[in-house]
């Protein structure tokens, strides 16, 4: 074998080789993982990665290095674990004392604020000795996430106040959350508990998926199923669907909510319908609202799997959209609102400091259509759902929770006969409106009206040609300018004529063929572009 | 559709009558000329007013129209002739409109039409001014252009004509020559103003004739 082919040989063997080898879950280089009590602001620039922000601490994963650096520093720190292959870490919260259930496990825990345990094990088994109720979030300590921190998530819009401020769009939002309806919700509801559990690895959690493929479909949203595995052994899906938005797609924003359930026995039964058949069912119900409706920025909905084992599904999706370069303006995490229980009808909504703007903006949206009380809690502790995934990733995450203890949680018996219907439609409706406010709703121009058209036909000896005069109206608002559309027939497929937006109210159509009807419509733009819908139609020689 | 009525017959009758009066008229002194052997082949142009048959025609190109003509005959006998002619017409108009909305919408067309003629002359009393009666078909080339709008419509049509008229002598060589020609050019389908356009009509003209062999 010639020496330069004998090298691409081995070139080739050696680049084989390392694409084979396994991906390690832990830091490739000696490392702790150390809680530092917050603020620590000198953390990353000393070389330790953020892996979580709690209340009064952070959880630092430092190389073994940095540690002294840190020490030298003055920041205040204990090491609680050395990550170590094979090893999975948890945020465990549990209201108990004492999580687990039994002593001899291979199972560590460490007490890190009130309610708030790290566990770490290697028994991928290990849930059956913790006490429910329980919530997990599974940890990483590598790879591409985002300090805990995050960057400051996009601005909103920057035209927001003048938005808010319109009457117009008051009563569009108010429009849209008359349209919820609490027999669909009690119907999804239902069917969701019907698959009996949605324990994330089972099949019937993989059919409840399905199912909720199969309802964005009919509502005639582009939607997807994006699997993912987790824990080395198993394997769900997250449901996606995306309304694509009309003046910057590009920008999103999301709702979103587990499907899958779990309870003290959950292959066997777990309904999950506070949590979260609720959340799933407030999730189809925006997207049946919404479809129909047309917005400036994308809105995604996005039901995930795998909370309940450790906000795999939701943590997957965030670190692909951050990968990805997502511009997600704002998440909506919708987790147990159909539960209020026996105090005062409050829906939380828990942000942490970076989202507190998207708190209050949900509150401002919404408070004003509903009659439950919103509540912003603002808290980097509670990283108890899908939100947190995403707060991980930099992003504005907010979950919308109702604000009650209710002791059927985890439990077989978590079912639609202990739901509060009408408080779910409420918290829908926030939900809703909140969401429908951030993608801005109808921010578009009035159609214009008085659309008239008349025709005459210009002939010469042997052609002829037929001009249609177009003149409408004026839209109230400024700075407004218009498009013409032109149809073979009526409301058949419309061209456009204009390049530019008309600033005048008229419009001269020439050299048509006068054997031919033709139909006009007239939308308004705005000066940022967006669009109205179309004008009443007219046939060209309507008002002849 | 609209269809315009054809032209009111009287004034072009009334040349008619007027041309074919004129020989009558001539002076008896000058018949004597009519034994000079005249030339076999002559050349001649002539220029005049035409008069289209079609309202359309008028209305969309109303100004006076003015064809010009080129000729290249033989005589055969004294009272016979055989000519071959191209006429030329160029003239410009405008639209008119249908279902008017807005009266002041015009577009700006040029009107072009070339005519390849082959036609036979009676000469049924030779003399120093001689009457004449011919007929003849006609080959027309013509093209309708929109000056403001990008349609054009062109064909060709064969045709007939009738004409009368007198020439005066000149000299040994050449005659004045005026005549009157109806003719007719169907060229078929036009616009909404009339179902078949015709290109024909009266032509008053006047020209000159030269022998050449």
């Amino acid at each position: 074998m010639p020496v330069r082919k004998r090298i691409v040989f081995y070139l080739l063997v050696f680049l084989l080789s390392t694409a084979f080898l396994p991906v390690a879950a832990a830091p490739a280089e000696p490392s702790a993982l150390v809680k530092i009590a917050s603020p620590a602001p000198a953390v990353s620039r000393l070389g330790g990665v953020v892996v979580q922000e709690l209340h009064s601490c952070l959880l630092v994963c430092a190389p073994l290095p940095v540690l002294p650096r840190l020490r030298a520093a003055g920041v205040d720190f204990a090491v609680l674990a050395y990550p170590r292959e094979g090893v999975h870490f948890f945020l465990l919260r549990s209201p108990l004392v004492l999580p687990l259930l039994s002593q001899g496990a291979d199972i560590e825990c460490r007490l890190l604020e009130d309610r708030i345990w790290l566990l770490w094990t290697a028994d991928p088994g290990f849930r059956r000795y913790l006490a429910q109720p329980f919530r997990l979030k599974a940890l990483a300590l590598s790879g591409p996430l985002a300090p805990a921190a995050g960057e400051i998530p996009p601005a909103p819009a920057p035209e927001y106040e003048e938005y808010r401020s319109r009457p117009r769009a008051a009563r569009a939002l108010a429009k849209l959350t008359a349209q919820v309806s609490q027999e669909r919700l009690r119907s999804d509801i239902l069917t969701l508990q019907n698959f009996k559990t949605r324990y994330a690895s089972t099949a019937q959690c993989e059919a409840a998926g399905d199912f909720i493929l199969q309802r964005f479909r009919q509502i005639g949203l582009d939607a997807e199923s994006d699997p993912f595995s987790f824990e080395s052994y198993y394997q769900s899906k997250n449901i996606v669907a995306v309304i694509p938005g009309e003046i910057a797609p590009e920008r999103m924003v999301l709702a979103c909510a587990h499907y899958d359930s779990t309870s003290n026995n959950p292959l066997v039964s777990a309904p999950g319908a506070d949590d979260n058949a609720s959340g799933t069912a407030a999730i189809l119900e925006l997207a049946r609202i919404l479809a129909k409706e047309k917005f400036d920025f994308s809105i995604g909905l996005l039901c995930v799997s795998a909370e309940e084992w450790g906000l795999y599904g939701s943590a997957h999706y965030a670190r692909q959209a951050r990968r990805d370069g997502a511009e997600i303006i704002a998440v909506v995490n919708l987790d147990m609102i159909a539960y209020p229980g026996d105090r005062q009808r409050v829906l939380d909504v828990i942000g942490n400091r970076k989202s507190e703007w998207l708190a209050d903006r949900f509150i401002a949206a919404a408070q004003p259509l509903v009659g439950l009380r919103l509540a912003k809690v603002i808290d980097p502790s509670l990283t108890w759902s899908d939100h947190s995934s995403f707060w991980d990733q930099g992003y504005a995450a907010l979950c919308g929770i109702e604000d009650s203890d209710n002791p059927y949680y985890h439990r077989s018996s978590d079912t639609l006969a202990t739901l509060d219907l009408p408080f779910a439609v409420e918290a829908v409706q926030a939900s809703l409106a909140a969401v429908a406010d951030l993608a801005r709703p109808l921010n578009t121009p009035a159609a214009p009206t008085g659309l008239q058209a008349r025709s005459q036909i210009s002939m010469s000896l042997f052609s002829s040609l037929k001009t249609v005069y177009l003149n409408w109206q004026a839209n109230r608002e400024q700075g407004i300018g218009y498009h013409v559309y032109r149809a073979d027939q009526s409301h058949g497929p419309a061209l456009r004529l204009t390049a530019q937006p008309l600033a005048q109210t008229s419009f001269k159509d020439s050299f048509l063929s006068p054997a031919q009807e033709y139909f006009y419509v007239l939308t308004a733009v705005d000066e940022q572009g967006r669009e109205s819908s179309y004008s009443q139609e007219v046939r060209d020689d309507e008002n002849n | 559709m609209k269809t315009i009525d054809m032209m009111s017959p009287k004034a072009p009758a009334f040349f008619a009558a007027v041309l074919l009066l004129l020989p009558f008229f001539s002076s008896p002194a000058l018949a004597g000329m009519e034994k000079v052997p005249q030339p076999r082949f002559f050349i001649g142009a002539a220029a005049g007013y035409f008069y289209p048959r079609q309202d359309a025609f008028r209305k969309i190109y109303g100004k006076p129209l003015w064809p010009v003509e080129l000729q290249l005959g033989w005589n055969p006998s004294r009272k016979m002739s055989v000519f071959g002619a191209v006429r030329y017409l160029e003239t410009s108009g405008s639209t008119v409109l249908l279902a008017a909305q807005r009266p002041e919408e015009k577009y700006a067309l040029r009107w072009r039409q070339a005519t390849l003629r082959l036609g036979m002359n009676f000469w049924p009393l030779p003399s120093r001014f001689a009457p004449f009666l011919g007929a003849g078909v006609s080959y027309s080339f013509y093209r309708e252009q929109w000056l403001d709008a990008p349609l054009a419509s062109e064909g060709r049509q064969a045709g007939f004509f009738v004409q009368t008229g007198g020439r005066y002598r000149l000299g040994r060589r050449f005659h004045a020559l005026v005549q009157i020609e109806y003719s007719a050019i169907s060229a078929g389908g036009g616009s909404g103003l009339s179902r078949s356009v015709n290109l024909g009509g009266l032509n008053l003209s006047l020209g000159l004739t030269a022998g050449i062999f």
